[in-house]
């Protein structure tokens, strides 16, 4: 019992810190609520679709933003879709990202959208790094027979 | 403070207006996976049987095909037909479906459109269980 409450409360700590940081925000929330008897993997199920959709994603907005003549209709379009996964899971920073790159690449600022594209790169693979940590402290929880705390 | 849930949660089904009938469908229209596992669980805690279509136009192939849905959530910026347009055309065809505009844009640009178009409600991505609880409250 004390190894589960130990790993629950290192849980309970390391997810509180994604929140803390700003990596996450009230929607990971919602999702989490939304696991149940009937979909025990939904958590696990929406963002491995968000892992799946944003690494194409982010292939997409190099390919575009490399291009001699830029369409920054496409790049509105892989930002817009990312801004919506993101929101979707409660990846605050990821978003946040996505709305400054609007700016740039409503401004036609290829230098500006580069950056962005790089900060977008470095958000995203933290909280998939932050995300993965988290399936594997419940995955040793499950494992040692407790359930996940649920916060709230 | 954290409750000790987790993945034995036990499904509750809201109780909502729209499916105290039985059979309430919804229609999820993205061309977004994501918003389809997302919308169907939501809407699912509603007692809604839920379908997806990737675009306005395959939406509105199954109205012409006969199918009918209670509530449609459907997203602004797709390919083929955006949401705008199918909106527009759903409520020329005559479908009185409840319709759910839903975008990850903030612009209130996007939710004029949709109002002009003829959505029942607009709400900014991501739906969530209390924005959806909202809405069935007020129809």
């Amino acid at each position: 019992m004390d190894v589960i409450n130990q790993l629950q409360r290192q849980y309970v700590d390391f997810l509180s810190s994604l929140y803390r940081e700003g990596l996450l925000d009230d929607q990971f929330l919602q999702i989490q609520k939304l696991q149940d008897e009937s979909n025990p993997e939904f958590v696990n199920e929406v963002v491995t679709l968000f892992f799946e959709d944003s690494e194409k994603l982010l292939h997409n907005l190099a390919i575009a933003l490399d291009q001699q003549l830029v369409d920054y209709k496409k790049v509105d379009a892989c930002v817009h879709q990312f801004k919506g996964s993101s929101s979707s899971i409660g990846a605050q920073r990821v978003r946040n990202i996505c709305v400054s790159f609007r700016t740039c690449y409503d401004a036609k600022n290829l230098e500006g959208c580069l950056r962005c594209l790089q900060q977008l790169k470095d958000e995203y693979y933290l909280v998939k790094n932050k995300l993965q940590t988290l399936f594997k402290l419940e995955q040793q929880i499950l494992a040692a027979g407790g359930v996940i705390p649920i916060m709230g | 403070m954290t409750s000790q849930i987790g993945s034995s949660n036990v499904k509750k089904i809201i109780t909502c207006k729209m499916t105290t009938k039985k059979d309430a469908k919804a229609l999820i229209v993205d061309d977004d996976s994501m918003a389809h596992t997302l919308h169907k669980h939501l809407l699912s805690r509603f007692g809604f049987k839920t379908f997806t279509a990737e675009n306005g136009k395959q939406a509105i192939e199954l109205f012409r095909s006969g199918e009918h849905f209670d509530l449609i959530t459907m997203d602004f910026q797709m390919p083929v037909m955006d949401g705008i347009e199918a909106t527009k055309t759903l409520r020329d065809m005559g479908v009185d479906s409840k319709i759910l505009g839903v975008s990850a844009s903030d612009k209130s640009a996007v939710m004029e459109l949709f109002i002009e178009a003829g959505v029942d409600h607009f709400f900014t991505k991501p739906l969530t269980l209390d924005k959806l609880a909202r809405f069935f409250k007020n129809i």
